[in-house]
């Protein structure tokens, strides 16, 4: 090692926080080098000055009464912040135990998400749709519905269809103030708007609606597992 | 005569709700957590309430004490972090005035003092005034190894830092000492000169 290295270690070397070779390299080298001989005296000099003030002093008269004044203070605060915290096991069946319960609740919401997500991914149509505006006893089956029928979305048709309090507050019977319902829609005749709205459409009939396309795929019936316990 | 009861068996009784037992504990480390505080805070009355508020924290904490720790070691972890947390706040707040044990206890007559004893007095406040210069990390490294006189292996655990962190935080720490206490002497000299 050179002069610039064994000045690096020196200040480990002077309490011998080294390791034992390395110790022996810096030992042989102070005994041969003036310059790094005299920054070892240097930072033994330092250390003296700081050991000095290992020296303890008689603390008994600044210490008089510290236990006292403790014990008073534990007394005084028992029960309160003072008082140890025992430290408590939560047994697993203990939902609602102490901060178990909102690592219990994170996880049950976890779950409620995860089996939504699944029943959302077996039936991504399912509760997705955009809520129907159309006038109760109408067709609410939109794939039926031509624009203009009843039972159509609210925006498909224009917004007389709304309910009068729907997100527009109180109705306005002001003419010329757009997205403001005019009338309650309960004196709309759905029939009747429609044809008016497309007199080329035909009438509703009261038959069941069909399907028209049949089921590609025949229904997979449920495999019973036997239990073996 | 009784033996005297090791730290496992008080922190046991304590922590079977045996207050007095806490006491003997207190009684057995005041000084040293004392003078740790007071070796960081360079301050009586602020080691004082640091040492009074960690004794506290731990009989808070007793029935969590891990047995594979030494009592010391946790208080002296306890300790030394409320000092840097002081020491933060007084650093903040630099109106409270840093006045030396050695004024807070010196002997009341202090003019049967001999003139070493006077002179060395000085030089301990020189290093205190060095020692307050250092950033706490490195401070607390000198306090608990050449002060205190810990190994570095036992101030990891105290610190809670690896063992090569805290060589290396002692490398830096003396160095930057030495250094400033360079500085200092040399100042001090050229007024006397």
């Amino acid at each position: 090692m050179n002069c610039k290295q064994i000045n690096k270690w020196l200040p480990l070397y002077v309490s011998g926080d080294l390791d034992a070779p390395m110790l022996e390299e810096i030992d042989s080298h102070l005994g041969e080098c003036l310059p790094c001989n005299r920054e070892f005296q240097n930072y033994n000099k330092s250390l003296d000055s700081l050991k000095n003030l290992g020296e303890k002093p008689d603390l008994s008269l600044m210490l008089e009464g510290f236990s006292d004044e403790i014990m008073e203070k534990i007394e005084n605060d028992k029960g309160g912040a003072v008082a140890p915290v025992p430290r408590v096991t939560y047994s697993s069946s203990s939902f609602f135990a102490g901060s178990n319960f909102s690592r219990n609740l994170a996880a049950a919401a976890m779950v409620l998400v995860l089996i939504s997500a699944g029943i959302y991914l077996m039936n991504p149509g399912a509760g997705t749709s955009e809520p129907e505006f159309g006038p109760p006893g109408g067709n609410l089956t939109h794939e039926t519905a031509t624009p203009g029928e009843p039972g159509m979305k609210a925006h498909d048709s224009g917004i007389e269809a709304l309910s009068p309090t729907h997100g527009f507050g109180q109705p306005s019977h002001g003419a010329g103030q757009p997205f403001l319902v005019s009338e309650p829609y309960t004196t709309i005749d759905p029939a009747a708007r429609a044809k008016e709205l497309d007199p080329t459409a035909e009438e509703e009939s009261d038959e069941p609606y069909l399907d028209p396309l049949p089921h590609k795929f025949p229904r997979v019936q449920p495999v019973e597992y036997k239990r073996d316990f | 005569m009784a033996e005297p009861k090791s730290d496992t068996d008080i922190i046991r009784a304590c922590q079977e709700g045996d207050q007095a037992a806490y006491s003997t504990l207190v009684t057995r480390y005041q000084e040293r957590a004392f003078w740790v505080a007071y070796n960081m805070l360079g301050n009586a009355e602020e080691a004082r309430d640091a040492a009074q508020e960690a004794f506290l924290r731990v009989y808070r904490a007793i029935d969590r004490f891990d047995f594979n720790m030494n009592f010391y070691t946790w208080l002296y972890r306890i300790v030394t972090n409320l000092s840097i947390d002081r020491l933060r706040k007084l650093k903040k707040n630099k109106a409270v005035a840093i006045a030396g044990l050695e004024e807070s206890i010196k002997d009341p007559s202090g003019e049967n003092r001999p003139s070493h004893q006077l002179e060395q007095d000085e030089t301990k406040e020189l290093v205190r005034k060095v020692l307050e210069r250092l950033p706490d990390k490195y401070k607390s490294i000198l306090v608990l190894r050449d002060i205190e006189g810990h190994s570095c292996k036992e101030i990891a655990s105290i610190t809670g830092a690896s063992h090569a962190t805290v060589r290396w935080r002692l490398h830096t720490a003396r160095k930057l000492f030495k250094e400033s206490w360079e500085r200092m002497m040399k100042g001090e000299m050229g007024r006397a000169g």
